[in-house]
């Protein structure tokens, strides 16, 4: 396939992968925190399925 | 967190288990992107003589004394769900005695290298696992040679190749 000079979909995709390398190198204490919001998504999202589970209180 | 793993290490000092890693989603957390889990994993090698359905009883005995109180398969430890898990086989074994040093804030805490959360993942084979040894070998900084090494040791190249191809 031609290259389209990096100004398409490959350029979208260099940059999707350098945002997840930037989450992957922010300090721990910074993801603890994002993994408690990621966890309040997921409630809100399927409260029922968190009957079984329990939401870290404290980060 | 902090006060958890501070807790955690109260529980080294005191004999209760003799050595111990941070695992599972957790410990993927230090290395990669952050991702959903619901508790803190923790491989550890237990101090006492216990054995079979016994194993964990030194663990209950002292959360029972300290005033932790459990949540289905977990201990809650100052706010958090966290699952003890005695190392089960040889590659468990192996990442929890080449445990990687951290720090979080200011407690330092061990957590399993990312070369052996890979092959654990690779293990374990469930479908999140799969997923997320790929995430964690393109986002972590990973010891190719170190992992080819564990992989080998613990007869996992064929799952690795359906990963990404060989080393």
């Amino acid at each position: 396939m031609k290259s389209d000079g990096g100004y398409g979909a490959e350029r979208i995709f260099d940059g999707k992968r350098k945002f997840h390398k930037a989450m992957a190198n922010l300090p721990i204490e910074e993801k603890v925190k994002m993994v408690a919001a990621l966890q309040r998504i997921d409630y809100s999202i399927k409260p029922a399925a968190w009957k079984k589970r329990m939401r870290w209180k404290a980060v | 967190m902090e006060k958890t793993l501070a807790v955690i290490n109260q529980m080294l000092e005191l004999g209760i288990i003799s050595d111990y890693a941070i695992g599972g989603g957790m410990a993927s957390v230090f290395y990669m992107e952050p991702v959903l889990t619901y508790d803190l994993d923790i491989f550890c090698v237990l101090a006492g003589r216990e054995k079979g359905l016994n194993i964990l009883a030194p663990i209950y005995k002292w959360a029972d004394r300290a005033g932790y109180k459990t949540f289905k398969e977990h201990l809650v430890i100052e706010g958090l769900p966290v699952q003890f898990i005695p190392v089960y086989n040889a590659l468990i074994a192996e990442a929890v005695k080449n445990a990687v040093e951290k720090k979080i804030g200011l407690v330092k805490t061990r957590v399993a290298a990312p070369e052996y959360l890979v092959a654990i993942m690779l293990q374990t084979s469930r479908k999140k696992d799969i997923i997320n040894a790929g995430k964690m070998l393109s986002e972590a900084k990973i010891n190719k040679r170190a992992l080819a090494k564990i992989l080998k040791t613990h007869g996992l190249p064929a799952k690795f190749k359906t990963l990404e191809g060989p080393l």
